[in-house]
């Protein structure tokens, strides 16, 4: 049991739930929303270790969910995961604050160790 | 909005949808491979076969999104018209855009690596347009079995440009020399000329000037 604690936020229904399945049968609870404002919501009464976080979404987007998360929460780390192919360079300066830009399909492994690398440095700063 | 920048625009957005497709499939097919790991064998008598086919479909979720995503990066050349260059990354994005030319006609395409980059200061999109067009010449005459090797160069005049090294196959029929007798040579010489560059055989290659 690893004992992590991630918030995951996608607009896509389908790959939040399935994600979240399987990093749940690795021992890790998943949290999920499924829109920005939806992931601040939860962030009022929930502290996860970690964000993974879309880019593209209705409504909120990841970039103004990332600033904000920062401003409110700077110790939680963002692990930006989208389908958007430029690179990370291209996306308004979100890789300044995330700890992370992954492109989707990711493997489960490269995101667990993504998640753990996070929680680490996450310890650190808090 | 100018059309090349309308279709790079679409077709970004298209490949973000496409990487989203993907990735669904992907993440389905991994959850699919982890029941079948945690189940017994007594329930899957089939468990290693099913888990060997979900490997399959991974493995070309891991292709179409290399594809998706080389796509998305090229959708994005119209954006700024007046871009410098790496000539190393043009040749590697248009052979890359170039492997149904090279597998219809079992044709090898490499880039030579430089030590020293040459840049490019050319419209980004015609650039790779120019080096499509004489794959596309190219690829069929040269036999299968060859290789074509397309190499950033700097000539005398200061001009920056493409070598294509023409390597045929011992069983290929191809000779250089008779290259101007093709009548479609002429179509795409003149095709270059409007865009205000040069190509030309030379010796065992094939020269494109900027």
């Amino acid at each position: 049991m690893i004992n992590w604690k991630v918030l995951l936020v996608d607009d896509e229904k389908d790959f939040v739930l399935t994600l979240a399945e399987r990093l749940g049968l690795r021992g890790i609870e998943v949290i999920t929303a499924f829109d920005g404002e939806g992931a601040l919501q939860i962030l009022k009464n929930c502290r996860p270790d970690v964000m993974i976080l879309d880019l593209m979404m209705p409504g909120m987007s990841g970039s103004v969910v990332l600033e904000k998360v920062k401003k409110l929460y700077p110790g939680l780390q963002v692990i930006i995961l989208t389908g958007m192919g430029s690179t990370p360079e291209g996306t308004t300066g979100v890789d300044l604050c995330a700890f992370e830009y992954l492109s989707k399909p990711v493997k489960i492994d490269d995101l667990i160790d993504k998640i753990g690398r996070a929680i680490k440095k996450g310890s650190a700063v808090n | 909005m100018e059309e090349s920048l309308f279709m790079g625009k679409v077709t970004a957005a298209m490949t973000h949808d496409m990487q989203n497709v993907l990735a669904i499939i992907s993440e389905a097919a991994g959850l699919a491979q982890d029941l079948l790991v945690m189940s017994d064998d007594s329930v899957f008598p089939l468990k290693n076969r099913l888990i060997e086919v979900v490997g399959k479909i991974e493995g070309q979720v891991a292709r179409g999104s290399e594809i998706v995503g080389e796509l998305n990066r090229f959708s994005h050349v119209p954006d700024d018209k007046k871009r410098q260059e790496d000539m190393d990354a043009v040749l590697n994005q248009t052979i890359f855009l170039s492997a149904k030319l090279s597998r219809l006609n079992q044709v090898t395409l490499k880039v030579e690596q430089l030590e020293e980059p040459i840049i490019l200061n050319y419209n980004p999109l015609k650039s790779r347009m120019l080096v499509y067009r004489t794959l596309e010449f190219l690829t069929p005459l040269v036999g299968k079995g060859s290789e074509i090797i397309l190499k950033p160069v700097r000539f005398p005049d200061g001009k920056v440009g493409v070598c294509f090294k023409i390597k045929t196959s011992t069983s290929g029929k191809f000779k250089l020399e008779e290259i101007v007798n093709i009548s479609s040579w002429g179509d795409l010489e003149s095709e270059f000329v409007v865009e205000g560059v040069s190509i030309r055989p030379s010796e065992n290659n094939i020269l494109l000037s900027y």
